[in-house]
This record gives structure tokens, sequence and C-alpha cells, in this order.
């Protein structure tokens, strides 16, 4: 399913190296999907044109964080199979993928949870004293290796003072020194942040990247196919799902409320917008986690509607309830409520009030002409 | 690994080593030391990615082998042990160090050798950039320079300390934007190209702190590519990172002509400055001299040292000096003064001033190997 063509540093299907978990994709580097920024990256370290900044931004688990590592063994390994690669093999790339190369270094959330003096209970975004932990020890020279890669992750969660404190370092990188934000919301940074770091948008990944990587990593085909179809285009989330039932019955309950919302009465849907419409101050993630989900819903609808089952997201008895449902709805109707969906997530973005938004958004939807009970 | 050595050297060793322990880390491997057999001796070693700290303790060795354990842990155990043979093993790939001495045993759970950071040694480095140096005139050095150090790390290069090496002298000097120190040496040998470094001030600190009594000459190392400072001192190996840019150009900051300038008896002034700052800590710590030449040419002169504090009150102490030039008014910061005061050996130091606005020198009298310069505080008509 990978149809790019590949640069000349980038091997063919069969690259040198071993296979490890994550298995490594036929561009040569761990890295499920994303080809388009693997290329990019690759050909930096193959051509040694490697910029100070970049800025990751996508999904939760879409692969940010193994497209970031994947860059830094790649500038890292003492014994590169092929400019642009990694060995995988090497004392760099075994530091490296147990996460405890000196000169690769991760910030995030969980760190600095785990170190600040005093975080006073919460942690819900990266602070000033955070960033200037990092900026001090910036313009230290390498300890092992030629570069240093600092890995911020949870990027959209900096504050402003501390995306202002880092702007100090972004305008001024040592040499040996590349910054690597990964950033679930591009849009949650100053633009004179994003302006100063290439930017590398990550979209999700096709089911079947996802479905082929989890068989990689020797998940059963049949199993492998389950997963993907509800990972939303995530590798991350469906190899940690593979590895945590839970994770996925949760999923599993979140495309269930969607669906049954999708297929409640004009009187349901109202009162589950107002709902969600409340809880979104305090609970903005998982609100737009279950909008997300309803848009995966809803696109199904559309696919149904159009014949095209390959691109489904959801599939088995979920898919066959909105068969079912969308046979009652025409097609400019389903289109409609994609539409609509998309809408209320970008005035939500922008700060409508959420009851509002959400109400406009059900009030688009067609009218469901059975009268089965909800789920 | 399986290796033998006394209580009392394993004691020493954790303990100049523990210096380079990190305390607050994301890598668990920093808090811990690392044990490893050498060439028929132990070698134990310690970083916290900044500084590292490697030293050597002789040891029968039964089987080679290197573990990583919690540095804190493995000293508060060794540290209660008899003064008699400790036997330390593991079995790989077991993670376990097993700590013998008679009938007392601990096993502490380690971490792999491999994970630890590669610290590179002196010797390695043997045909690279290496110099060799008087201990303890680098440690007086240091402690003359390193306190000038800008503290808050907004720019880094200001949060280490220039050394320069050129021909036959090595050259120390810190600024942190108000003040500046500058202390030459010699070196044993002359170097081929002059080379600029520049150290953390903390790491200069605690070479300063390795090097104590040491009085065999220190061996200084720089890797070729530029990475890190190695220093030979004694048995222990000292590593420190360098940091990345380029020094200001200190040179252009030290004035060399003095429109007045004083010499006065170093403790005298230090007493009355020391007087002042009592009163000054209320007001900025502003200390101000006022300078009174003799009546005639070659009479001797006063400074007046003294400072206000609007709450509190003031004070005023006067200090006999020898003066050349006009009569003048210039405040310090009384930390400033302290600091300089406090670092200088000599019995007479010299003040020189260049108007109130002008940046003063402060240096020995007698020795022209250091100088410090520091620039005044405004201070309004009185
Ligand atoms: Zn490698």
């Amino acid at each position: 399913m990978v149809t790019r063509s590949k640069p000349v540093a980038a091997a063919g299907p069969g690259a040198p190296g071993p296979l490890t978990t994550p298995a490594v994709a036929p561009h040569g580097w761990p890295v499920w999907g994303h080809d388009a920024a693997v290329e990019t990256l690759q050909g930096a370290v193959a051509r040694d044109r490697v910029r100070h900044a970049y800025l990751i931004a996508g999904p939760d688990a879409v692969g940010k964080t193994a497209l970031a590592l994947a860059f830094a063994a790649a500038l890292s390994c003492l014994e590169p199979p092929a400019p642009g690669l990694a060995c995988g093999a090497c004392r760099s790339c075994r530091k490296i993928g147990r996460g405890v190369h000196p000169d690769v270094q991760s910030w995030d959330l969980a760190r600095q949870a785990a170190t600040a003096e005093k975080s006073g209970g919460k942690n819900t975004s990266m602070t000033i004293e955070t960033v200037r932990e990092l900026c001090a020890t910036a313009a230290l020279r390498p300890m092992e290796g030629r570069w240093r890669v600092v890995l911020v992750d949870d990027a959209e969660t900096l504050q402003e003072t501390a995306q202002e404190a880092l702007l100090k370092t972004l305008e001024e990188p040592p040499a040996f020194m590349t910054l690597l934000l990964l950033a679930d919301d591009l849009e949650l940074l100053l633009p004179t942040i994003r302006s100063r770091c290439q930017v590398i948008e990550l979209r999700p990944v096709p089911r079947a990247t996802v479905a082929a990587s989890l068989v990689a990593a020797g998940l059963p085909e049949p199993r492998a196919v389950e997963v993907a179809a509800l990972a939303g285009g995530r590798p991350g989330w469906a190899h940690r799902a593979a590895a945590d039932p839970k994770l996925l019955q949760r999923r599993q309950e979140t495309v269930d409320r969607a669906l049954a919302w999708v297929a409640g009465s004009g009187y349901d849907r109202l009162v589950t917008a107002v709902r969600l419409g409340d809880t979104f101050t305090k609970k903005r993630g998982e609100v737009f986690a279950d909008l997300e989900t309803l848009l995966g819903v809803w696109r199904d609808a559309l696919l149904l509607h159009a014949a095209q089952p390959t691109y489904l997201t959801h599939r088995g008895e979920t898919a066959e309830r909105l068969q079912e449902l969308a046979r009652g709805w025409a097609l400019d109707d389903v289109h409609r409520a994609v539409c609509a969906v998309q809408t209320c997530i970008g005035d939500l973005e922008a700060n409508v009030r959420p009851r509002l938004a959400m109400e406009s958004m059900v009030s688009q939807w067609p009218t469901t002409t059975t009268s089965r009970p909800r789920p | 690994m399986k290796v033998s050595c006394l209580q009392d050297g394993l004691q020493r060793a954790l303990a100049q080593v523990s210096r380079a322990v990190a305390t607050k880390t994301a890598l668990p491997v920093l808090s811990n030391v690392l044990l490893s057999t050498d060439e028929g001796r132990l070698r134990v070693a310690a970083t916290n990615l900044e500084i590292g700290i490697t030293t050597w303790v002789g040891a029968s060795i039964d089987e080679e082998g290197k573990l990583t354990v919690d540095a804190r842990l493995l000293s508060e155990f060794v540290n209660t042990l008899p003064n008699a043979p400790v036997q330390l093993s593991s079995e790989s790939p077991r993670t376990i160090l097993t700590v013998q001495s008679g009938r007392d045993k601990a096993g502490i759970n380690g971490i792999d050798a491999e994970d630890f950071p590669v610290i590179p040694s002196i010797d390695a480095e043997a045909e690279g950039f290496s110099v060799e140096v008087d201990p303890q005139v680098l440690r007086e050095m240091i402690g003359q320079v390193e306190f000038a150090a800008a503290t808050d790390e907004s720019r880094p290069v200001l949060a280490g300390v220039l050394a320069r090496f050129e021909g036959q002298t090595l050259t120390l000097a810190a600024a942190d934007g108000f003040r500046l120190a500058v202390r030459h040496g010699e070196l044993t040998q002359p170097v081929p190209e002059r080379l600029d470094t520049i150290v953390p001030a903390r790491a200069m600190r605690e070479l300063a702190r390795i090097i104590g009594d040491q009085t065999d000459p220190i061996r200084i190392a720089i890797t070729p590519n530029r990475s890190q400072l190695l220093a030979r001192v004694g048995e222990t190996e000292f590593l420190s990172r360098l940091i990345d840019g380029t020094f200001p150009d200190f040179r252009q900051i030290i004035p060399r002509e003095f429109a007045t300038r004083l010499e006065l008896g170093r403790e005298a002034f230090q007493n009355a400055v020391r007087r002042a700052s009592y009163f000054a800590r209320d007001n900025n710590d502003v200390v101000r001299l006022t300078v009174h030449p003799g009546e005639e040419e070659f009479m001797p002169g006063t400074v007046e040292v003294s400072a206000t504090a609007a709450e509190r009150g003031n004070s005023q102490s006067f200090v006999d000096a020898s003066i050349t030039g006009p009569e003048t008014q210039i405040a310090f910061n009384a930390r400033y003064l302290a600091d300089v005061l406090g670092v200088l050996k000599q019995g007479q130091v010299v003040v020189g001033v260049n108007g109130a606005n002008q940046a003063g020198v402060v240096k020995a009298s007698t020795a022209e190997d250091y100088t410090h310069v520091i620039m005044p505080m405004v201070i309004g008509a009185q």
C-alpha cells in the first residue's frame, strides 16, 4: 500500500538491519505511513541539511514520536547502512531504542510531572520553568555524538510565556542541535514559533497500512484488520490497543455512543448535544474525541451510501446499523451532516459557545425514520 | 563481575564521584554509579550529563564485568561496613550487585552498564589537544574568576568560564554583564595554536574542589570534537561538557588608564565595605566611594566608604590611600566589591576609576595577572 517513489537513500523492502519491534516499514524507518515526512527527514540527514527546528503536528498517536525518534536514530547512528538510515544495532541506535541516549532528550508533561520541584497537583500544560530548564542545557555540546536532538512533546500545551522563552533558543539555535516540537494541534502555537520551524504535518495513516504494521508486529491478520478499523488512522493507538483490550473496549464504547447519537430521535439528539455542550469547558479533550468519532460515523454513512465500503472507519455491527440508517437518507442529507460536524469542530476551536455550536450541528442532521430504541 | 577491594578505598571513591551523581533526573541511570573492571582495578564513575567524575580503586579481579547501581544506596551501605575487604559481584545478564563484607551482605538492583553514558578517558585523547598546569595555580585561578559568571543562564555563554589556551598562557575569564574577572596563569608547555573553550561555572567550581591540595601537575585535554574538557587530577578524571558559543571580547571592556588611581590596604578596605554593606542592603547594595586626594601632591589621601538606607540609617568609614588624580565619587554594588576583595591575596589593592559612569577596575598592586572590572551603579546628586 506504500506506493510513493523512494529517495535514493531509502532502501526498498528487505532493507538491511534487523527487524525489531516496531518493524521497519518499507522506506527503512520504523515509521508506518507518513511517507512524505519520512522522505523529507531522510533527505535532510542524507544530504546533511538538517534544520534547527521542526514542528511535527498531527493527531494523538498518529506517529509523531516514532517519526522523531527515527529521525534522531538516523542522525546519531554510528554505522548507517546507507545515508539517511539507521542500523538499529549500534550503541547509539540501541540507546535511542531504550530511551537512554544522553544526546536525545525528551521533554513532555510526564517528565515535567516527574522532575518538577512542585507541580501543585495540576500538570496539564508545559510551564516556563520546564522550558528554562531545557534552554539552560541547550548550549551544552553533545555528550556522545555529533548531534543533539531535543524533543518537546505535548508542545500544544506550552503556556504562552513558555513559548516565548523557547523562542530565544529558536532564534539562536546551537549549530549541533535540532529541536523537534511535537504537537497535536498546530494552531495552539504562536505564529512566531511556527515560522521558525519547518512544519511537518502528519495525517491519519491509511487503515491498510495500520493493519500491515500490526501484522508485522506479530498480530494475526483478522485481528489486525479489526483493531486497525477502530484506530482512526493512528498506528500508535493501534499498537497500544493490540496490547490492551481495555483500550479497544473504551474505543468501541465511544463508537457506540456516537452511533446512538446519530440513530437517536430529534429530541434525544438535542439532549446529547446540550449535555456535551455543557461539559465542553471541563472535558475539552473528551468532547473533541467524541466529535472526531462522530465525524467518522457520519463519513461511514456517506461511504455506505456511495457504496464505497473499502474506506470505512467502522466495520461489523456498526457498519450494518449505519447501512440500515443510511437507507432512509438522501446522499445530500448525509453530506450536509458531515459538513455540520466539521463546522461544529471548527466553531468549538474558534471558541463559539459550545451549546450553540452543538445545537446548530444536530439541527442539520437528517431525521431518522427507524424507530428503534437507543441501545 | 567478581571483584574484591578494601572498604576505605571504595568509600573514598564513591564519595569522590558522588558530586557528579544526578539528583533530579529524567534518566534513572544517572542516579547510578558505574562500576567496571579496568586493567586490574575497579573503575568508579558518575555523570549528571554536565560533569563526569571517574576514579579507580585498587582491586583484585576474579571476573571482568560492569554494572550500574544506585550511587546513594551503595555509598550508604559501604560507609557502614568495617575497613576490611569487600566483595562485589554480579552475574550477567542479571543486574543485581551483591556487596559482601564478612557476614554483612546486600543485593542492590542495578541497571545495565550499557545504558550509562560514555565517558571518554583522557588517555584515549592523548592525540588531541592536551596541556599541563600547576594544580594550586589552577585552583586559585578558578576561585578568582568563577563567581563572576552569570547565574541566570539566559545567556548560556555567560553562565560559563572562558578557558583560553594561547602560547604558554591559560586565561580564565567570566562576566555577567555587571562585572568581569580575568586571570592569567602559566602552562608548563606552549600550545601550538590558540583554543577557546567555555566551561560551565558549576563545573569549574567542581574541578577546583577535586584539585583540593593536590600537588602533581594536572593534565587538561579537549576532545577532538571540542565537546568536552577532560582533566586528570591524581587518580581522578574529571569531565565537563563545554558550552557552545563565542565569549565576548573581554579585552575591550578593561580600561587601560585611569583618571583617578587609588592604592589602599585590602583588609581595611574590605572591612569598610563590609560595614557599609549592612546599610546598603536596603538600598540595592549601593556603596559609595568618595575619593579625597591629599592636600598636596604625594600626601596620603582618604577614601570615604559610605552607604545610606532611607529606613535604616547611614554609615561612613575612612580608609587611608595613596591617590593620584582628582577628587571623584563612584558607587559600586557592595557584594561585588566584597567578592573581589575576598579573592585577592595581596595586602595592597589598586582601584582605578574614570568618573562615576565608567567601569572601575580592582586588582592587586603588585601582580598583573588578575584584573576585575565592575560597572558602577548610577547615583543621583547628593
Ligand atoms: Zn546505528
